[in-house]
């Protein structure tokens, strides 16, 4: 709804201004990443069809980086009337990138699987526009404890400096020179108070076993891709 | 720590993504492994899912991104000013040091980050500058054989082809390469023969075909390199559409020139 509270930003937006651009991305980019996860439902040559959404890792942020950029592109920046909300309009552009992708014989978004083929499945009649909420398996609700788990025994063991400076950075997302004024520290000592704990987090992670033991899982991207493209050849008609 | 994959390829970029800003070089590198290379995906997957729980909780990290993530989201659409980018007319700079010693290029690059003048005008004062460039003009073969010049706003029927000629100075590039990107998404590589002629321009063997492509504007670039250029890393980079200069450096070429075309219709396969 920022375009219909604020004309001025919808003008630099429609004239590629970079700030405009920016403040548009950080007010939707949750949506379009829920929006993508879930999945929806579409038509296909009269078929109803459901695509389950992504599951993580690089693929859902080269998915909502190609949505914003296409959204971001100037016949695209045009063509929003700016009257409609623009969620809507949005989302339609994610919809359509996934469809398109789908169909593509060089897909851009599915070449990041983690194994698991694209599964597209036909489903009984449903409301076309019906966002899905995709439900967690019981091995990815058992992931996310394990991980908590984990970043509460990292964190334990953060000093008092380094802890207001992870709730900054990681928790609430302000940037460096934000995080500075807050605490009351130079810009420069947040960057490397930051960066010594990035490593420290990638090492305690490591040192776990997280991230190479845990679950044996993933399989082979390109083994997934060449599923995927079995799964939408042999229900599909490309036209 | 191992530093390898199950495909004996360095980890060092994915765990890199999530400790600083990787250049287009990196990012590219980065996601041409990705798309080829299923443990070290399921490792970035776990690492963002990491990132993700201790940003903002286990009930929202399937779902939605950590701050940390849209920072870096951000400024691959190149909508944040990076580290790297703050710095890049200084990394820009080392092929304009040819004939000075080591130490002189060193107080060279001091002396312009202290007098914070463009380094490309204040070398071209001092007579340092060596240029190196390569353009190319485009030519379309109708269907009856007839050439004509490519004019920018005209379009290209899908059974014209595309004829090159390059010109450069301070490069000699042995191998150029087209790219096109169509409105659907698909891609044509197609490898030239080296530029045969004139020490600074040439015409470049071979012609690009446009049949099968879809209509509406397609990207086309054409690569200028000494060196046989890699197809597949070619097809990964172009994937994203970058502009001229992010694929030159990421690919690590000579030259890269990027164009629009056209294409007006299709013709019947």
């Amino acid at each position: 709804m920022i375009f219909l509270e604020n004309r001025e930003l919808l003008d630099r937006f429609r004239r590629g201004d970079k700030q405009a651009l920016l403040e548009t991305y950080r007010f939707y980019v949750r949506d379009v990443s829920r929006f993508l996860t879930r999945g929806f439902s579409f038509d296909s040559d009269g078929k109803g069809c459901s695509f389950r959404g992504f599951r993580g890792g690089y693929e859902i942020e080269a998915a909502i980086q190609e949505v914003f950029r296409r959204a971001f592109e100037e016949r695209a920046r045009l063509a929003y009337n700016g009257i409609d909300p623009y969620r809507p309009y949005l989302l339609r552009i994610a919809r359509n990138a996934v469809i398109n992708d789908l169909k593509s014989r060089h897909p851009i978004l599915f070449r990041f699987r983690v194994g698991r083929p694209v599964i597209i499945e036909t489903t009984p009649e449903m409301d076309i526009d019906e966002n899905v909420s995709a439900e967690r398996t019981p091995e990815e609700l058992l992931e996310t404890r394990e991980v908590s788990e984990l970043v509460a025994a990292f964190k334990a063991k953060l000093d008092a400096r380094s802890l207001d400076v992870f709730r900054a950075r990681f928790e609430e997302g302000l940037s460096a020179e934000e995080a500075a004024k807050q605490l009351g520290l130079t810009r420069s000592k947040v960057r490397t108070s930051e960066s010594k704990m990035r490593a420290a987090f990638l090492e305690h992670m490591q040192r776990s076993g997280y991230l190479t033991t845990y679950k044996q899982g993933g399989g082979d991207a390109t083994r997934g891709i060449a599923a995927a493209m079995i799964v939408l050849l042999s229900s599909w008609s490309l036209s | 720590m191992n530093e390898t994959c199950a495909n004996g390829q360095s980890r060092r970029l994915v765990d890199a993504r999530f400790l600083r800003s990787l250049d287009a070089g990196e990012k590219n590198e980065l996601e041409v492994h990705l798309a080829s290379c299923g443990s070290c995906t399921e490792r970035y997957r776990r690492l963002q899912l990491a990132e993700r729980v201790a940003s903002i909780g286990p009930e929202r990290a399937f779902e939605e991104p950590s701050p940390l993530e849209i920072e870096r989201i951000a400024a691959d659409l190149q909508l944040l000013e990076t580290a790297t980018d703050r710095w890049s007319w200084l990394f820009n700079m080392k092929g304009a040091f040819t004939g000075l010693s080591a130490a002189v290029a060193i107080a060279a690059a001091i002396a312009l980050f202290v007098i914070a003048r463009p380094p490309q005008e204040t070398l071209t004062e001092r007579g340092g500058v060596e240029q190196r460039a390569a353009t190319f003009s485009l030519f379309v073969i109708g269907a009856d054989g007839a050439i004509r010049p490519y004019a920018e706003d005209a379009a290209l029927k899908s059974s014209e082809l595309i004829k090159l000629r390059a010109s450069w100075s301070g490069v000699s590039p042995t191998h150029v390469a087209v790219a096109i990107v169509d409105a659907s998404g698909a891609v044509r590589i197609a490898q030239l023969g080296a530029p045969k002629g004139a020490a600074t321009g040439a015409t470049i063997p071979g012609a690009i075909a446009l049949a099968g492509s879809s209509a509406g504007d397609a990207l086309a670039y054409v690569i200028a390199s000494e060196s046989a250029i890699d197809e597949n890393m070619l097809r990964a980079a172009i994937a994203v559409k970058p502009n001229a200069d992010v694929l030159r450096d990421s690919l690590k070429v000579l030259a890269v020139d990027r164009r629009v075309l056209h294409i007006a219709e299709t013709a019947t396969e």
